[in-house]
């Protein structure tokens, strides 16, 4: 391991400027002081957050998801995402000042000085190249010997015909390197990286971390990266900026006065020995069978069993779709009606449900924007002009586009009608999100995705997610609690650490 | 391991693909043979015959009935359908009512329409192409806009307000063309400059159907994340448009531009007729005063035929860039 050779200057630094220390010689290659991002009336995407880079350093973001790692490297891009301006702060790049620079000096900048590599780089190679015309077409030295040179330097082999595949018969951490090749052909000064190891094997992800160390030190690059992973941090980032989720004030809602202010004491929602009883055959099945329940504000709740063992009833009952045959349910301590027809409107925008499926849920006739529309104007009485407004800010919470309002289902992948799913649930702004399967139909990243999403909100508007999941992984991930049913019966209740070890099998 | 893969099935790619044109091509030819059904039908729905049609002041019914006969329209319309049917294949489109060959009457004014609707095709795929990728370069911006509501109002407008327009301007109040296209001794139009009207009658409203088309699949292609990539790697406008947005477009456009060639083909009747222009659209007209079937079967074959041609081929360049990208 080359990692080894070199000094390793981890360093935690919170919130406020960054202190210099005294090894650097050069002039730093980027300054941002003091500086923040948010959308204007909406969110803060970015807390004020201060860096310095300088030459042949590695430079690792960290923090949890939504706490702006990728807002920071966007806006040392100049590419603030749709609808974001920055709030404060001043942002100096290669001499630059971004934020007023013209399109075409920061065209050239991007084109010669700066590159950024995202996330999913695989998509962001033109499908229709082969891997030396993506290469030649940024690079500074577009001959044959320059680009082989380049696939080489990213540890690519350039004998077995891969530079002339198109990106889409190449391996995902081949398209990573290749993205990253494309990237260095310019001869950048800066490279931006967006999670550069995500969904990679651990020996891919300690080659890409060797080979960014390789090229820090031998190109004397600057390289920021937003990144996740502990381990990549450990093994070549010379400095560390630890970014804090921003702690958002809420958006301030036309209607303070009513249920927020429940103290923290309050016990949240809670079943005490329900049951549901199915007619079958002519007997009877317990779907549930004197189950109890709680989650507390702001807490993250799993509910996992096998197929049939009862989740999706529960769920259903805790949100009023199904009436217990008996039991008693509550909400901070007060009695809560068996049937969502029986229950005011308030605890209806309090407890939302997301379901399975959201090709089922959504109206396939009805646009994103109607779908978000209707909640709003039910539950937050909004004024139709302010409609729109907040359509906005509930997509650009669950990290899409406006323009997706104007979006049909179908015309949504199955991650994005899930976030589309979602949003319709917070319209209300609930303080129970009840989630059932919701990345069943997902793949494993855009499970994550959704998963990291849920988490985020979670945080930041202090709302309770109960999950009901079929992937214990994502259970022990991504919750504080859990309870596990077995054919109708409450098995186990208690912290996830130790019932769901390991995020592995299930010990039920 | 992705590419050996790949490498196996490519040559079985190309197989079915010639299977599948060849599919395409059998059923285009039986949609005609059903078109060619219907257009005997929808004459013979027509008050009148070529008999009457053609007849002379003062000729007898006698007379009538022995030409009737003579052009053997005394025998149910499905029997003389299969008889011009059976005799396509060789060639013979059958003999007018005035008894002249159909290939013969056909032999002039088919290639001068080819050559109006060519040159008109061209043109709109230029402009469009053109205008649709200056309009993208230049999103939600003045040229933008301007192009999108020009593009909007010419399609809105029927060739004969253009085709009157050109005329009023080109040739009525500046007099830089002549009014009517004139022809020379074989019957061709006499000079290039003859054209210049007929075809931008044709092209000024393909021109705004297509541009849209352009306009919109960059559209769609520009929020690729490929292609937002390419904006953040500071490529030049114009190079992430030409070689990052346009080749995924491609398909949308080449369907856009295969429909075109149908309302071209149909335009030049009226554009025709407007500028006598010598066409097919002059003869489908006067065909269809006498009732003349075989003749306006012989129009619709050799329209037919050049439209699926040109589908054929969008069809081709779908399938090319689709394949492309598994």
């Amino acid at each position: 391991m080359s990692n080894a050779a070199h000094p390793a200057a981890t360093r935690d630094v919170p919130d406020g400027p960054l202190a210099d220390g005294g090894t650097d010689t050069s002039a730093p290659l980027v300054t941002v002081t003091g500086l923040s991002v948010r959308v204007p009336g909406g969110p803060v995407l970015l807390p004020p957050t201060s860096l310095t880079v300088h030459a042949a350093q590695i430079t690792a973001l960290t923090g949890v998801s939504g706490s702006g790692k990728t807002t920071l490297l966007r806006a040392l891009l100049g590419h603030l995402p749709a609808g974001a301006a920055i709030a404060s702060g001043t942002l100096d790049v290669l001499g630059h000042d971004i934020p007023a620079l013209a399109p075409e000096a920061l065209r050239q900048l991007r084109r010669t000085r700066l590159a950024y590599v995202g996330q999913d780089p695989g998509s962001a190679l033109n499908p229709r190249m082969r891997v030396r015309q993506l290469i030649a077409e940024t690079a500074t030295d577009p001959s044959e010997r320059a680009v082989l040179g380049l696939l080489r330097e990213v540890r690519l082999p350039t004998d077995d015909g891969l530079p002339d595949r198109r990106p889409t018969a190449i391996s995902g951490g081949q398209q990573r390197r290749v993205a990253l090749a494309r990237a260095l052909a310019r001869t950048p000064e800066i490279l931006l990286l967006d999670e550069p190891t995500a969904g990679l094997d651990p020996a891919l992800r300690d080659e890409i971390a060797q080979l960014l160390r390789h090229l820090a030190t031998t190109r004397g690059l600057a390289i920021v990266m937003a990144c996740h992973d502990p381990e990549l941090v450990a093994t070549c980032a010379d400095r560390v900026v630890r970014l804090s989720a921003p702690a958002r004030a809420r958006v301030p809602a036309p209607r303070t006065a009513s249920p927020t202010g429940i103290p923290d004491k309050a016990v949240g929602i809670a079943a005490r020995s329900v049951s549901v009883v199915f007619p079958h055959r002519g007997g009877a099945q317990h779907a549930l069978d004197a189950v109890d329940f709680t989650a507390p504000p702001g807490s993250a709740t799993g509910i996992v069993g096998p197929s049939g063992s009862g989740k999706t009833t529960l769920l259903r009952v805790l949100v009023g779709l199904h009436r217990a045959d008996s039991g008693t349910l509550t909400l901070d301590g007060q009695p809560l009606a068996g049937t969502a027809r029986g229950r005011g409107r308030a605890h209806h925008r309090r407890i939302q449900l997301v379901p399975q499926n959201p090709l089922d849920a959504l109206n396939p006739s009805r646009t994103v924007s109607a779908a978000l529309a209707r909640p709003l104007r039910l539950h937050g009485g909004l004024a139709r002009d302010r409609v729109p407004e907040r359509i906005a800010e509930l997509l650009e919470q669950v990290e899409l586009p406006a323009d997706f309002a104007r979006r049909y289902p179908a015309e949504l992948s199955g991650g994005q009608r899930q976030r589309v799913s979602i949003a319709r649930a917070l319209a209300t702004e609930p303080d129970f999100l009840l989630c059932d399967e919701i990345t069943s139909a997902l793949d494993p990243d855009t499970a994550t995705g959704v998963m990291e999403l849920l988490q985020r909100l979670r945080t930041e508007r202090h709302m309770a997610i109960a999950l009901v999941s079929h992937e214990p992984h994502l259970v022990a991930a991504y919750t504080d609690t859990v309870h596990l049913l077995d054919a109708g019966r409450l098995t186990a209740h208690g912290p996830t650490a130790t019932l769901l070890p390991e995020g592995g099998a299930l010990h039920g | 391991m992705a590419a050996p893969v790949r490498a196996a099935t490519a040559p079985r790619r190309t197989l079915p693909l010639l299977g599948r044109v060849a599919a395409v091509v059998a059923r285009r030819v039986l949609l005609l043979a059903v078109l060619l059904a219907a257009v005997f039908a929808a004459v013979e729905l027509l008050p009148g015959d070529a008999a009457t049609a053609t007849s002379e002041r003062g000729e007898s019914a006698a007379d009538v009935a022995a030409r009737r006969q003579l052009l053997g329209l005394d025998r149910p319309v499905w029997e003389r359908f299969g008889e011009w049917m059976t005799a396509l294949p060789t060639g013979d489109l059958g003999t007018s009512a005035r008894g002249q060959k159909v290939t013969d009457l056909l032999a002039d004014p088919f290639p001068n329409t080819l050559l109006l609707a060519g040159c008109a095709f061209l043109l709109t795929v230029a402009a469009a192409l053109a205008l649709g990728c200056w309009a993208a370069a230049r999103p939600g911006r003045p040229a933008d806009r301007i192009i999108g509501h020009a593009a909007t109002s010419a399609f809105a407008v029927p060739e004969f307000v253009i085709s009157v327009g050109l005329l009023l301007v080109l040739s009525l109040w500046t007099g830089w063309l002549p009014a009517v296209t004139l022809t020379g001794a074989d019957g061709d139009p006499a000079t290039w400059t003859m054209l210049i009207m007929p075809v931008l009658a044709l092209v000024i409203p393909q021109t705004g159907w297509n541009t849209t088309i352009v306009r919109g699949a960059l559209a769609d292609q520009a929020a690729a994340p490929h292609v937002e990539a390419a904006r953040l790697d500071g490529l030049p406008t114009r190079r992430i448009i030409l070689r990052h947005a346009l080749p995924g477009a491609v398909p949308a456009i080449a369907t856009g531009f295969a429909t075109s060639t149908g309302m071209l083909l149909g335009g030049t009747v009226v554009v025709e007729a407007l500028f006598n222009y010598p066409g097919i659209g002059g003869v489908l007209a006067s065909a269809v005063a006498s009732r003349d079937t075989p003749l306006i079967a012989g129009v619709v074959i050799c329209g037919g035929a050049a439209i699926s041609l040109v589908l054929l081929a969008a069809d081709l360049i779908r399938a090319r860039v689709l394949g492309a990208r598994p």
